[in-house]
């Protein structure tokens, strides 16, 4: 299967309200991409559904092929707006636990994040600022050399020096075999480190396009192009 | 040091084929200078390594940029060639300059004398 | 990975159940020190004595209670809230993550009860009282050789097996409630809550149902218990507690599996 992402009719009900409707989409490897809609528009959904915290109400969604499972999971590195981290644990511990049970786990990579950004390998996770934990996590979930990385508003909240980290990171991170989702709705800061974006609205897809492409022939950003395709 | 910076309404290589021609012309790259990494570059200027790749697949084809397969990328030694691109940014200015002071109602002879004299005291 | 699982849960919990047992330990000794100092024993009136008990019960009552707080506790906070984002995108199926809870909750259950019991032998330890016991043991063995056609040995080992799942079935009973809990989006735990004494509700009513027959049908007097009778009372019960497991078991499973909706 070439396409690392694919989404055939794909469709969830929440509690009788439709979150995802239909949807069709292919996301290829080796890009970084932006799925981008204002709060509540399904990207949440899609991206729970790829990591099989959610089924499917209708349709399939596969990733590299196959249904989100045990397999998937292993290729899958998933970073929600959530704190995830255990309170008990400290920095090293996190470190041991995602060894054990991710293979593609590279301890080296993460331990010179951590260094970089002054976290002690000591640290408890219990006395640490959200901000910093949230910088955990993400370098737990970066060092994972998986097919495709799936960021769940990855800079909402966060200062702008975190935010060019963490986008640093990203860019630095990038391997052609995989593939990168963000989903945001902050645009302007992320715009420049996309290939392509998608945007997503009330759980349908409105537009798949490459950043070019939207330069080139629309000759606006982006960031503009948003603001007027899901203008109040 | 020249930062990146980039407009929202044309393609971002395109910007970066400027912007690095720019850095050449200002000698912040030298002649025969070793390139970063695609990975490097693109992380310094905060933009997708496609995007990165993309700029420099143009500059290789304009000559500005060459490939030595197990050394890696380098600026272009031609300083013939850079000499011509100082020249068509120049040009480009100069240009812009004319149209603008037609627009003011300055004739060739008041520009050339008002360049002059303008010089003259950013000098003292 | 269910190994992985299991060690991590022992990592979790081990800090707050160690502690907790060793001070049970302590007090008991402190309070067998405290009762054989004859002074202090007869100290105002016996209050003193009194107090020491109360409040040798109280730790006894709270090592019980923490014990199934805290098993619950790991599955929901673990599971069903933040943490959970993590759990479930481990790549680790949903029977790995039940079992790696049910184990170690079920050694823990098993380790508070020893230490309570050594405590309190500690606690009341006095010639007499372990005289007694042995009395009691030897009028036991003596019994039951003499009506019960069956090995001493095989009795308690069946025992212990059905003191073992019934101690897994009523945790995995928690689990479901939790999980039933989980299907709401708001008010989750007052609703798991509600599924616990529900479902006790409909098991002592089909329970009641069941056994009243079952008992009634097999048909033994004392002078009849042979070891193959006391085998199958203890299977058929045996069963029963294993058909309950299943049923939380199945309950907690699909629900995580397919109706899983982290907040």
């Amino acid at each position: 299967m070439s396409f690392i992402l694919e989404c055939r009719g794909l469709t969830k009900h929440y509690a009788g309200r439709p979150a995802l409707n239909g949807i069709d989409l292919q996301l290829e490897r080796g890009r970084i991409i932006g799925l981008l809609g204002p709060n509540g528009s399904g990207k949440t959904t899609l991206i729970k559904l790829a990591n099989g915290l959610l089924t499917p109400t209708s349709g399939e969604i596969l990733i590299a092929g196959s249904k989100p499972g045990i397999e998937t999971k292993k290729t899958v590195a998933y970073l929600p707006e959530q704190t995830y981290l255990s309170d008990w644990m400290r920095v090293r511990d996190m470190l041991a636990y995602f060894a054990d049970f991710y293979e593609n786990f590279r301890v080296d990579k993460a331990q010179d994040m951590l260094r970089r950004l002054n976290i002690g390998e000591g640290d408890r996770l219990k006395t640490m600022s959200k901000g910093t934990k949230e910088k955990v996590q993400l370098i737990l979930v970066m060092s994972r050399e998986a097919d495709l990385y799936l960021l769940d508003e990855p800079i909402g909240g966060v200062d702008p020096a975190a935010r060019d980290y963490i986008l640093e990171t990203i860019i630095s991170n990038y391997s052609e075999n995989a593939t990168v989702l963000i989903s945001t709705h902050l645009i302007t800061d992320v715009e420049k480190v996309l290939d392509e974006v998608i945007f997503i609205n009330q759980g349908s897809i409105a537009l798949q396009s490459t950043v070019d492409e939207i330069r080139e022939n629309r000759g606006t950003s982006v960031d503009a192009l948003f603001r007027e395709v899901f203008r109040c | 040091m020249l930062s990146w910076t980039f407009t929202g309404n044309r393609p971002i290589y395109a910007q970066i084929v400027e912007q690095i021609q720019l850095k050449i012309l200002s000698g912040e790259y030298q002649p025969g200078q070793k390139v970063a990494s695609i990975r490097d570059l693109a992380a310094e200027a905060g933009v997708n390594p496609n995007t990165m790749q993309k700029a420099m697949g143009e500059l290789e084809a304009a000559d500005l940029v060459f490939t030595q397969r197990t050394s890696g990328r380098f600026i272009t030694e031609d300083t013939e060639k850079i000499a011509k691109i100082r020249r068509h940014y120049a040009e480009q200015s100069v240009l812009d300059f004319i149209k603008q002071m037609q627009g003011l109602g300055y004739g060739t002879d008041e520009m050339i004398t008002l360049v002059s004299a303008i010089i003259k005291e950013e000098n003292k | 990975m269910l190994g992985k699982l299991i060690k991590y849960e022992f990592k979790a919990t081990y800090r707050l159940f160690l502690p907790t047992y060793l001070g049970t330990i302590l007090f008991a000794i402190l309070a067998k020190l405290f009762t054989s100092i004859n002074s202090l024993a007869t100290f105002a009136g016996g209050a003193f004595m009194g107090v020491i008990i109360a409040i040798y019960v109280i730790i006894i009552l709270m090592s019980l209670v923490l014990t199934l707080v805290l098993i619950i506790q790991r599955f929901y906070k673990n599971l069903t809230k933040d943490e959970g984002y993590l759990s479930h995108t481990l790549p680790v199926g949903v029977d790995s993550h039940i079992w790696g809870k049910l184990i170690p909750a079920v050694v823990w259950n098993i380790a508070t009860t020893v230490v309570v019991v050594a405590s309190i032998l500690i606690a009341t330890g006095s010639k007499e009282v372990f005289d007694g016991i042995a009395y009691v043991w030897q009028w036991f063995t003596e019994f039951f050789a003499a009506y019960v056609q069956m090995p001493l040995w095989l009795f308690i080992l069946e025992l212990c097996i059905i003191v073992l799942i019934s101690t897994a079935s009523s945790i995995v009973n928690f689990y479901s409630a939790i999980a039933i809990g989980h299907l709401f989006t708001k008010r989750r735990v007052l609703m798991s809550i509600v599924a616990y004494f529900g479902m006790a509700f409909i098991v002592s009513m089909i329970s009641s149902g069941i056994t009243g027959g079952i008992w009634t049908d097999l048909d033994y007097t004392l002078t009849n218990i042979t070891g193959s009778t006391v085998t199958i009372a203890l299977a058929i019960y045996a069963l029963y507690e294993v058909v309950l497991a299943a049923i939380y078991y199945f309950i907690t499973r699909y629900i995580f599996s397919r109706r899983l909706n982290l907040e």
